[in-house]
């Protein structure tokens, strides 16, 4: 009985040990969520100013970073390619305009070029087959994700911070 | 309830591929509003209830490096040197169309749609050949309907179907001026009141050969390519890029006169199959298009010979064929037009005052009377959709069966634009310009004094 209790203040002294540590390993990769549901060009600059200054600012200070972009329902237009057929229509805000005049798709362009695969672009799928838009038709770093919402509840649970851009 | 979703879903992609199909199709962009829309990049159906205003004014400076020549009699014989719309003088800044309209829907589903728009500008509409009378201050009133799929009705005042050139939306063309056929033989000015005919027909003939008529009154602003009537249009898709737009309208042939008779009925029909590259709207919306046109319509004179009035109808006929195709900057566009029966053969000044003219309207008569003539047009942008060189050359023979009256009419048109957003832009033109009269020395020499023409126009549009 004894060697039992001992066992057991053992196990619980370790796991008072442990359980901080593992949690001190997680809190090293920050991670950051984006919702993209929106289709005001404005917005999505502002977004991306933020996203530039982060990255800048992890790199610089050798920090983990996971970041990601879910888009859905508006949103998802910034992260396609091709429109024909499509319930959206390319406009020219997607490839002119913005800080140095190469528009939305050109500065997602640099900033995953610069972030590589540490910024993650996902794309509702129920989106997708609402406004018929095909795999084929989003820029070549999209990953297509079941559902935008769901998506980000997930990430949150994974201890994302969410950042909305207002 | 999965193939609901799923018919519904077409339903929806097809009305999405239908409402791209009428990009550059002007037919259906002046007489419809949009089945869906995407001002922010998503497309929706269009149901906004609040009017679009909109418009544009085009002002220009013009200078005629043409002579013009005064007969001994006082009258000015060369119209031809002067500028429109007031044939007074050779240079001069002039603000030559401010329009402004209104446009959308007037139900809540879409199906009934009106179009209205007004002339404030010192264009042929207010002010043809300095008649000032005439003026009328609006061109356009129209309501579509759109019930029946694949047949829209258009009812009221609106652009006739017809050639490329003046179905166009007027302002986004870097041309000053039109090509002389377009100006001369489908720019209809029409005249009730003439005089006696020239020379007087035979006994029993109706309209006999080479009969020619001069206005005795202008009253009525210049048609515009307008008319009054019902038209019935739509365009039908053929294929993913392929597309089929029709019309036939049934008008009075009044062009923009108040005017409420159809004793000048006119026909209208058109027919054009387009393969469309992309999904943009108007000018600059990239494809290649084929297309046939025809105008038939009676006109009706009332000649007096000083004692007494005899009503002349006649036959007013115009048609012709042409392409546009635009890709990558670079536009190309062709059209041959033929006229025949009633063919306007230029303005005459009746007063003897030397310093005064008082501008009428002379015309052939009969069937047998004809004009043909075309242009072609090459547009390239050196800088995309921001500057723009162009050239066109156009011709027209006109009384090619009346050895007197023949005229051969050559322009080559130069010019260049820059464009500072959309349609709001500066225009320079530079147009060589000459006419021949082979069967008649004394207006050759009259012809002589056509000088070549400059012009800079600022379009603003709004």
């Amino acid at each position: 009985m004894k060697f039992k209790k001992i066992i057991l203040t053992i196990i619980a002294v370790m796991m008072m040990i442990t359980v901080p540590v593992m949690a001190e390993e997680e809190s090293d990769v920050v991670k950051v969520a984006y919702p993209l549901d929106f289709a005001d060009v404005r917005r999505v600059h502002f977004m991306l100013n933020t996203l530039n200054n982060l990255v800048k600012h992890y790199q610089k200070n050798l920090i983990d970073y996971e970041i990601s972009i879910v888009a859905y329902g508006p949103g998802v237009q910034y992260t396609m390619k091709d429109f024909k057929g499509t319930g959206y229509v390319g406009k020219p805000y997607l490839t002119h305009g913005g800080p140095v005049n190469n528009g939305t798709q050109g500065r997602m362009d640099t900033l995953k070029q610069l972030a590589g695969d540490n910024l993650r672009v996902f794309v509702c799928e129920n989106t997708m087959t609402k406004k018929n838009v095909k795999k084929e038709q989003l820029q070549p770093y999209s990953e297509v994700t079941p559902g935008g919402v769901l998506k980000l509840i997930e990430l949150q649970k994974e201890g994302a911070a969410l950042i909305k851009i207002r | 309830m999965k193939s609901v979703s799923k018919t519904k879903f077409l339903s929806l992609a097809l009305l999405v591929s239908c409402a791209q199909l009428d990009a550059a199709d002007w037919l259906m962009l002046q007489g419809s509003q949009p089945e869906m829309v995407a001002p922010k990049g998503v497309s929706v159906p269009y149901r906004s209830k609040i009017p679009k205003l909109w418009g544009f004014i085009q002002a220009n400076y013009k200078n005629d490096r043409g002579d013009v020549q005064i007969s001994p009699t006082g009258v000015n014989q060369t119209p031809f040197s002067l500028l429109n719309p007031d044939l007074k003088d050779q240079s001069g800044f002039n603000v030559f169309r401010a329009r402004l309209a209104l446009r959308g829907m007037a139900d809540d589903e879409n199906l009934v749609n009106y179009f209205f728009m007004t002339e404030f500008g010192n264009s042929g509409v207010n002010n043809l050949a300095g008649h000032r009378e005439v003026a009328t201050y609006f061109t356009d009133a129209s309501v579509t309907l759109k019930h029946v799929p694949y047949a829209k009705l258009r009812v009221g005042m609106f652009k006739t179907p017809g050639s490329e050139e003046g179905l166009q939306a007027v302002f986004v063309s870097p041309y000053v001026e039109f090509t002389t056929m377009t100006n001369q033989q489908l720019l209809e000015r029409q005249v009730s009141d003439v005089g006696a005919a020239d020379p007087v027909p035979a006994k029993g003939g109706a309209a006999a050969s080479n009969i020619h008529y001069t206005s005795t009154s202008v009253d009525q602003p210049i048609a515009a390519f307008r008319d009054t009537g019902a038209q019935i249009f739509d365009t039908v898709p053929v294929s993913d890029t392929w597309a089929v737009t029709y019309a036939y309208m049934y008008g009075n042939g009044n062009g923009v006169s108040m005017k409420g008779s159809d004793k000048q009925k006119t026909h209208y029909g058109y027919l054009a199959l387009e393969d469309n590259f992309n999904d943009k709207r108007g000018y600059f919306h990239e494809s290649m298009k084929f297309y046939g046109w025809i105008q038939d319509g009676k006109r009706t004179l009332l000649s007096n010979d000083g004692i007494t009035t005899t009503e002349v109808n006649v036959n007013r006929q115009r048609y012709g064929v042409g392409m546009t195709y635009y890709q990558n900057g670079l536009r190309f566009e062709a059209e041959y037009m033929k006229a025949k029966g009633m063919i306007f053969t230029g303005a005459k000044d009746k007063d003897t005052d030397p310093l005064k003219e008082d501008w009428q309207f002379q015309y052939a008569v009969g069937d047998e009377n004809t004009a043909d003539g075309g242009y072609v047009n090459l547009q390239y942008e050196v800088v995309p959709k921001k500057f723009e060189v162009f050239g066109r050359y156009d011709i027209m023979d006109r009384l090619p069966n009346d050895e007197k009256a023949q005229r051969k009419f050559k322009t080559a048109t130069l010019g260049l634009s820059y464009r500072f957003k959309g349609a709001t832009r500066i225009d320079v033109n530079y147009a060589f310009r000459d006419a021949k009269a082979p069967g008649n020395s004394n207006a050759q020499k009259v012809l002589d004094n056509m000088g070549d023409r400059v012009s800079v126009q600022l379009t603003a549009a709004f």
